[in-house]
């Protein structure tokens, strides 16, 4: 008997939501003492095990424990995947239920004409429940916005990268054939003295015709649109010109640096495409730069990294005004053109320099090493493979050491004997180590006597 | 590395070379250097088909040391043209330099050497005989195998016309390998770069056609010139059909300083149908080509060359174009419009004369 005493005290904590689940008031006490006398203590028992607490909790409860984060879990970054509550009662209208009554007064008005609508029954409308559901689940679905791969900036769905399009016209003016690229976007914060932090999004853009105009703005805002707008149509107030060679790369090779920020730039032939940081493959692409190689070497801070390839760029010299400083012939030679000397530019208000020392370093005539400010851009050897670190690797390297060179010695000792006597373009065949050979010692100098 | 076949030979200057370094097996790299000697050291075979007989009288005349000059002459020399742009295997960053005037100049003749090498002809030459030449015919090996068995002498350094190839038929007889057996095993030891064992599908009629239509003449005959010997039938067809399209259609400035122009202008003197690369040169006010195209024309073909010859030297203002009126006289057919861009030309030089005329009356004035 004694468990029996004990469902029943648990049932009548649950009791009142199973009769009256729409309502949260309980029962009165009087019904509850009455309760061990009654039949429900069977039923209860019998079904204690399957109830489901969807029957005895309210909706905000039911809701709360599938959504809410704890204030610690929230500063952890457990809110950001989170369900977000859901109305399941949208589209329900009262008078309107599974059962389809005309109900005078509620869902229909008492009088029609002069006669008195009557309460009835109408036949069941089957689409009602599919009506229903699709409304509720098509407004309260999360639509992620989609952007084509086309229309895709540097990473994901985020902003850089991305094309905002032309500015906008200025009175008449259309700037139709330009387009703009957000470079970077990033919060910013301020502390005010009334109100504290004050958080505003800060936006750089990247505005270009592809024909060598282009501009670089910055601008902020506490709305990130807001801030997209204003430094797009910022940009197309601070144009200017970028030369280029053949109208696809830059003139020379160059290095420039901006604080602790290094670009080291290469011309490139055409069809190379543009190599670098991608901030500067976007702002080549925006001037209509297409061949260049870029390495950015000491600190990658993107705004440095942008002041710095444009500074590079407009301290450029043009052929013509290197060969007016130089006095000398600007002259190219082109492997297409079987290195036919193609003169690019010569000087135009003096005579060409009859005299030019070349061994003495006093002047720097070198093209390449012209704009280099004496640096050398750092090329990374290559990792050595996995294996060579392998004591497997050592012992095969012990176990070939025998047959190394063999096969080009094989080679030189064949052609040698195939040919009798000095061979043809000896100065390119690949000469073996010689030290190593059984049958070719090294010859020793002969020694002369001295007188 | 411990390991790895590396090329024996590197050809630091073949990037240099607007056309492939070889354009035919007989100008293989191997004889041109110390290798001479030892086409002693292997056996000697008897020359067979058309080497055994004298030069035909094609190769006589386009040979000759006059034909040569003239035709080197006509085919122009235009830097832009003859180191014009050219597929490379990889393009990489152009070199700039700065140079002063003599530095510029030194490099301009550097490479103005090279332009005879790029310009010169392919050789012009009647087509090959052929050379089958039974040896021996064995009853006996009648049946022996299903197919036949061809014996190639390998031994380095022979000449490829020279080299020794023997085909055993199934029914027994042993016969030298016909020119087209001998193209092919050739080409299957000895392999030259760029040319293919099949007949290539760009030569068939309608590609052929397909190209020319799109002003691929260069193309095409450079690629010829790699795939067949001078004298195979099939290279003097091709380069027949690429020499009359242009002709037809006056297009002589695709082959200009190029080295198939001589090839182009011996073909149409030949056959006696210089009228329209005569127009050609009218139009393009230039007297002095005229001149030596119909001396070439008298050379080859010697009916009234005396006369032309007197002509020439008789007046020394007005002889060439007193020549052409002897040439368009002389030559039976109807020269209408070469006719016509005589007077054109002549028109031209009154008019020009007649401003220099005003010009010097105004300095004088």
């Amino acid at each position: 008997m004694s468990f029996l005493l004990r469902a029943t005290a648990g049932v009548a904590a649950r009791l009142p939501r199973l009769i009256c689940p729409a309502t949260t008031t309980p029962l009165p006490s009087s019904l509850l003492s009455a309760l061990p006398n009654s039949p429900l203590p069977w039923i209860c028992a019998r079904h204690r095990g399957s109830m489901t607490f969807f029957a005895h909790l309210s909706q905000e409860r039911l809701w709360k424990s599938a959504t809410s984060v704890s204030n610690a879990g929230r500063k952890r970054g457990r809110a950001r995947g989170r369900k977000m509550v859901k109305n399941l009662n949208r589209g329900q209208v009262l008078g309107f239920g599974n059962t389809n009554m005309v109900w005078p007064g509620l869902n229909a008005p008492l009088f029609r004409g002069k006669e008195p609508v009557q309460q009835q029954q109408l036949p069941p409308d089957p689409s009602r429940k599919e009506k229903l559901y699709k409304m509720r689940d098509s407004i309260e679905k999360f639509r992620q916005v989609k952007v084509t791969p086309l229309e895709r900036g540097w990473s994901g769905n985020k902003m850089p990268g991305r094309s905002l399009g032309p500015p906008d016209p200025i009175g008449d003016e259309k700037f139709d054939e330009f387009d703009t690229k957000v470079l970077e976007m990033k919060q910013v914060a301020n502390m005010t003295g009334t109100v504290g932090r004050v958080r505003r999004f800060s936006i750089l853009v990247v505005t270009g015709n592809k024909k060598g105009l282009m501009s670089v703005a910055l601008a902020k805002a506490i709305d990130a649109r807001t801030a997209l707008r204003k430094a797009r149509n910022r940009s197309i107030k601070k144009l200017r010109f970028v030369e280029r060679f053949e109208g696809r790369t830059v003139f020379h090779d160059f290095h420039h640096q901006i604080d602790s920020t290094h670009v080291f730039v290469e011309r490139k032939p055409e069809g190379y495409g543009i190599v670098g940081h991608r901030a500067i493959k976007t702002i080549c692409e925006q001037i209509g730069i297409r061949d260049l190689h870029a390495k950015v070497e000491g600190r990658i801070n993107l705004q440095k990294v942008v002041k710095c390839f444009i500074a590079g760029l407009e301290a450029q010299e043009t052929h013509e005004q290197l060969s007016e400083r130089k006095g000398l012939h600007v002259v190219e030679f082109q492997q297409e053109h079987q290195a036919f000397p193609h003169v690019l530019a010569s000087p135009k208000t003096q005579p060409v320099r009859t005299e030019v020392d070349r061994v003495g370093d006093r002047e720097e005539l070198r093209f390449p090493q012209l704009y280099m400010d004496g640096r050398v851009r750092l090329r990374k050897p290559k990792n050595p493979p996995f294996y060579t670190k392998l004591p497997s690797w050592e012992k095969k390297l012990k176990e070939m050491e025998i047959t190394r060179n063999h096969r080009q010695i094989l080679e030189y000792h064949w052609l040698q004997r195939e040919l009798k006597g000095p061979l043809p373009l000896y100065q390119h065949l690949r000469e073996p180590d010689k030290g190593h050979l059984p049958f070719s010692k090294p010859t020793k100098p002969e020694m002369k006597p001295k007188k | 590395m411990a390991f790895g076949v590396y090329p024996i030979i590197k050809l630091n200057w073949a990037w240099r070379l607007p056309f492939p370094t070889c354009y035919s097996a007989t100008s293989t790299r191997l004889w041109q250097t110390k290798l001479r000697q030892f086409s002693s050291d292997v056996p000697q075979t008897v020359p067979v088909g058309r080497e055994a007989k004298a030069a035909s009288s094609v190769e006589k005349a386009f040979f000759q040391p006059q034909v040569q000059s003239l035709l080197q002459n006509l085919t122009g020399r235009l830097t832009e043209k003859v180191f014009g742009r050219r597929q490379v295997a990889k393009i990489r960053t152009s070199h700039i330099r700065l140079l002063t005037d003599e530095e510029l100049d030194k490099a301009r003749r550097e490479k103005l050497k090279e332009v005879d090498m790029v310009l010169q002809m392919p050789p012009v030459m009647a087509e090959r005989q052929p050379c089958e030449e039974v040896i021996v015919e064995d009853p006996r090996l009648e049946e022996y195998n299903s197919s036949r068995h061809v014996f190639v002498d390998i031994t380095y350094g022979v000449k490829p016309r020279k080299r020794y190839m023997v085909v055993r038929e199934t029914n027994g007889t042993l016969r030298r390998a016909s020119w087209e057996e001998r193209d092919k095993l050739n080409q299957i030891y000895f392999p030259i770069s760029g040319r293919s064992i099949d007949f290539p599908l760009v030569f068939e009629d309608g590609n052929l056609k397909a190209a020319l239509d799109r002003g691929f003449h260069h193309n095409i005959l450079d690629r010829a010139c790699i795939q067949f010997e001078p004298d195979d039938p099939n290279f003097i067809r091709i380069c027949h059909t690429v020499y009359d399209s242009i002709n037809d259609n006056r297009n002589f400035s695709l082959l200009e300083s190029t080295r198939h122009m001589g090839g182009l202008i011996f073909r149409i003197v030949s056959i006696g149908k210089p009228e329209n690369y005569l127009i050609y040169l009218l139009q393009k006010d230039r007297m002095d080509s005229v001149v030596d195209l119909l001396t070439l024309h008298y050379i080859i073909h010697p009916e009234g060359a005396e006369e032309f010859a007197s002509i020439l030297s008789s007046n020394d203002d007005g002889g060439p174009l007193a020549a052409l009126k002897h040439f368009i006289k002389s030559s039976g057919q109807t020269q209408g419009n070469l006719q016509l861009a005589m007077q054109a030309y002549q028109e031209d030089q009154r008019q020009m004369q007649e401003e220099e005329r005003v010009e010097n009356r105004r300095s004088a004035g």
